[in-house]
């Protein structure tokens, strides 16, 4: 198949294009900007008929338009970043409460104050427990990968949840990588139009988002349950995308985990060159592997139990933190194994944050911390990147 | 659409029941009410946040048409969406229309109203001012006339005056979005309806501001909501007209202003506002409807 | 309820209302205070009390206006603004 050089920003244009997203609100941030402005090129052209492309004022706006356009079943794609994300915070729970598929891409970068244009993951970690399905993807092919399978599974029936695709900010979103673009036959045979039962339409006068009083428990159970579903539709989906594709994705992304006495648990970009330190650390012999997460919500507590519950020492590097606790996935992790007859130590690295560059030596020396941990008996929680330049 | 004559007119077709949890002798419900008459069935309501928002409690809703309650700042922007995804469907009859209170929409909501008004979407934006925020009991907002006490805006020993602020000109700032933007009252329903239906005709943003009498917040006799509403036109604290091109079209001209004192007698909340307070109220309503006898019939913004 | 044993209801769950105008049903009768009374001798048929009710209480029907007192909350507008006193006012369990 023909690969094409794009950036992460352009693999997810891409994505909402080969959908056939009939609205794209926006609104322009960095890193994210490219991505729409590629859309708003395409569809100045010509290239993207049947597409509404609608230059909002605020992002807060951009997902309140992508709500009034799901709610009448419209198909919708937008992208973000950062503050913007933020801005969006009420409104994703609204959109999710709603059970409106929408899909969008979060280009990541780290949150004010102090200003930083570079990427860590707390901007999308914030939105957590909005109800959204939250993607993680490592590279600009599992970028366009991941919003063809987002919107397949927020639109399954058993789902209907909005889904976020996230990428690392700069690393993905400003680097070429080769990719595979499918042809839009391809994206059609896995992706059909979208034809909800639950929302507005021409003789069907409902009611969207009315005030509820003893119900509210009820409709955010089935917002869980619709959530615990997706986990079941993503592994349904495999099938119908390697036969189309030719690529199969898991629930989670396990690196030579089979003989793996240290774990490190990753997210993102960061994980190709963890995967990189990993080979060197094997010609060592260090038996070191690596898993990644890729889907975040719902969280896939069997396979992130079952790839990691051999290990005999886990390292999860988080590129977020949540001051006053630490990293967000470390208690997660904890959490995941903590019923295990047999528990792994796990010790908690925050790394990588406003962009600081992870190296190959750097994933060495947090497994040779782990393995310290590992004979003193003792986790850690570390901070790397502290030293000041 | 045939404009309407008199009330013998208006439809006989309703589609909006009782049954709901707003206050009796609710304006804006009765706004909504009769709006509905004209818009019919194939219609979203795009609503903010606010009294309009109980109208629907689950799992009953008095509507016979569509409705959507996103959140209290985004009714524009919501409305804009709904718009563009029907037509992107190739739904273009059903009409979206706004049903806002003033907070929602001078205050919080009013970066996503003018950017859907620059814009020109094909939206009708119907402002239910009642002058506060008044489902959570009334307070302040950039709509609350001068010389009214709201929950916010109390009187005291320092501030006998209550509001201090003066009110925004939201229908000149709205006129200048070159739009259509007029004034309506619960009191004028032919007036009312016939500009909503000139709204709907219109293929791009229309914006009508009704002033919503409120029972609860302005403290008065429930069954004085109409009673009250015309006496607001006819002292001109709430004047009937319209913007159009720019152009300004005085709806309802009177050669007598009523003073302004048979109007605040009869609400609570202009109780023991001081004889200078009622005074420099009077000025200002004095002053617009100047302004407004002046440019009848001219370029207004 | 254990999680796995809570039912998914497909758009059965999901918080919309899909049955238009079913608040008719709903009684705020108990609200009143006072309830409206019509006298059809006094009636002109000018509609002001059906175009006015906030609660869409009063149908129009040929014969004039029909009082819903499941709907109405009493606050009394159609006999405040009937021009003709054929609306009056009866304190409701007099």
């Amino acid at each position: 198949m023909k690969q094409t050089l794009v950036t992460g920003n352009e693999a997810a244009a891409w994505g909402a294009r080969l959908v056939r997203a009939k609205y794209i609100p926006n609104f322009p941030i960095t890193p994210q900007t490219e991505c729409i402005e590629t859309l708003a090129r395409w569809s100045a052209d010509g290239e993207l008929p049947g597409t509404y492309f609608d230059r909002m004022e605020s992002e807060h706006s951009v997902m309140s338009a992508a709500v009034g356009a799901a709610a009448v079943g419209t198909r919708v794609f937008t992208a973000t970043s950062s503050q913007g994300l933020l801005l969006m915070h009420e409104v994703l729970y609204i959109a999710a409460g709603m059970r409106l598929p929408i899909v969008m891409a979060n280009i990541s970068r780290g949150l004010s104050a102090p200003v930083t244009l570079w990427s860590d993951h707390n901007d999308f970690l914030d939105q957590r427990d909005s109800g959204w399905l939250m993607f993680h993807a490592e590279n600009n092919q599992e970028v366009l990968d991941m919003v063809l399978q987002a919107y397949r599974i927020t639109e399954d029936p058993r789902v209907l949840l909005p889904a976020m695709v996230n990428m690392d900010g700069y690393v993905l979103s400003f680097t070429d990588e080769p990719i595979n673009i499918p042809s839009p036959g391809q994206v059609e045979e896995f992706l059909p139009g979208y034809d909800p039962a639950h929302t507005i339409a021409h003789g069907r006068p409902i009611t969207v988002g009315p005030p509820v009083l003893d119900e509210y428990s009820i409709f955010k159970a089935q917002n869980h349950v619709a959530s615990r579903n997706a986990l079941a539709v993503i592994e349904e989906v495999q099938d119908d995308f390697e036969r189309i594709f030719g690529r199969r994705y898991h629930l989670v992304d396990g690196f030579m985990l089979e003989d793996a006495e240290l774990v490190l648990v990753t997210q993102g970009s960061m994980s190709t060159t963890a995967k990189a330190a990993i080979l060197e650390m094997r010609d060592e012999g260090i038996k070191v592997g690596l898993l990644r997460l890729r889907v975040i919500r719902p969280w896939p507590n069997e396979a992130v139990a079952g790839a990691l519950k051999d290990a005999k020492a886990i390292a999860v590097i988080d590129r977020n933190v949540a001051p006053g606790k630490g990293g967000i996935m470390f208690p997660e992790i904890i959490e995941t194994l903590y019923n295990l007859d047999r528990r792994p130590l796990v010790s908690g690295f925050v790394v990588g944050l406003g962009g600081k560059p992870q190296t190959e030596s750097k994933v060495k020396e947090i497994t040779h911390k782990l393995m310290d941990d590992l004979a003193a008996g003792r986790p850690r929680m570390e901070w790397n990147d502290l030293e000041e330049t | 659409m045939q404009e309407f004559k008199s009330l013998k007119d208006i439809p006989e077709q309703d589609y909006f029941t009782g049954g709901s949890s707003t206050c009796a002798g609710c304006g804006p419900s009765l706004g909504l009410k009769l709006a509905l008459k004209v818009l019919g069935p194939e219609t979203i309501i795009i609503n903010s946040a606010g009294c309009m928002t109980l109208l629907p409690l689950y799992p009953n809703t008095p509507l016979k048409a569509s409705w959507i309650h996103n959140a209290i700042e985004n009714a524009a922007s919501t409305a804009a969406g709904a718009r563009h995804g029907l037509d992107m469907l190739g739904d273009k009859d059903m009409n979206v229309v706004v049903y806002a209170g003033d907070g929602a929409t001078y205050d919080i909501g009013f970066a996503s109203l003018s950017a859907a008004a620059a814009k020109n979407e094909r939206i009708i934006y119907i402002c239910y001012n009642n002058q506060s925020y008044g489902n959570t009991g009334f307070q302040w907002s950039t709509a609350t006339p001068y010389g009214s006490e709201t929950k916010t805006t109390p009187r005291g020993k320092e501030n006998p005056t209550g509001t201090t602020v003066v009110n925004k000109d939201m229908l000149k700032i709205m006129g200048a979005h070159r739009v259509y933007a007029a004034t309506a009252s619960l009191a004028y329903p032919v007036d009312f309806l016939n500009k909503l239906g000139r709204a709907k005709e219109r293929d791009g943003f229309s914006y009508i501001e009704l002033l919503g009498a409120c029972t609860a917040g302005w403290n008065y006799d429930p069954r004085l909501t109409i009673k009250i509403s015309k006496l607001a036109v006819r002292c001109g604290m709430w004047p009937l007209y319209e913007i159009e091109h720019g152009m300004l079209n005085l709806n309802k001209d009177f050669s007598e202003l009523k003073p302004v004192d048979e109007f605040l007698n009869m609400q609570g909340r202009y109780r023991a506002l001081p004889p200078n307070g009622v005074e420099r109220l009077q000025g200002l309503i004095n002053e617009h409807w100047a302004e407004l006898k002046e440019y009848n019939g001219q370029r207004y913004v | 309820m254990r999680e796995e044993e809570i039912p998914y209801k497909g758009i059965e769950g999901i918080p919309i209302i899909r049955e238009p105008g079913n608040a008719a049903k709903v009684n705020r009768g108990s609200w009143r205070l006072v309830r409206p009374v019509h006298h059809r001798d006094k009636c002109t048929r000018c509609k002001i009390c059906y175009i006015y009710c906030p609660d869409a209480a009063i149908n129009w029907t040929p014969d004039g206006p029909e009082i819903n007192l499941t709907s109405c909350k009493g606050c009394m507008i159609c006999a405040e603004e009937c021009p003709t006193g054929a609306m009056t006012e009866e304190k409701e369990g007099a």
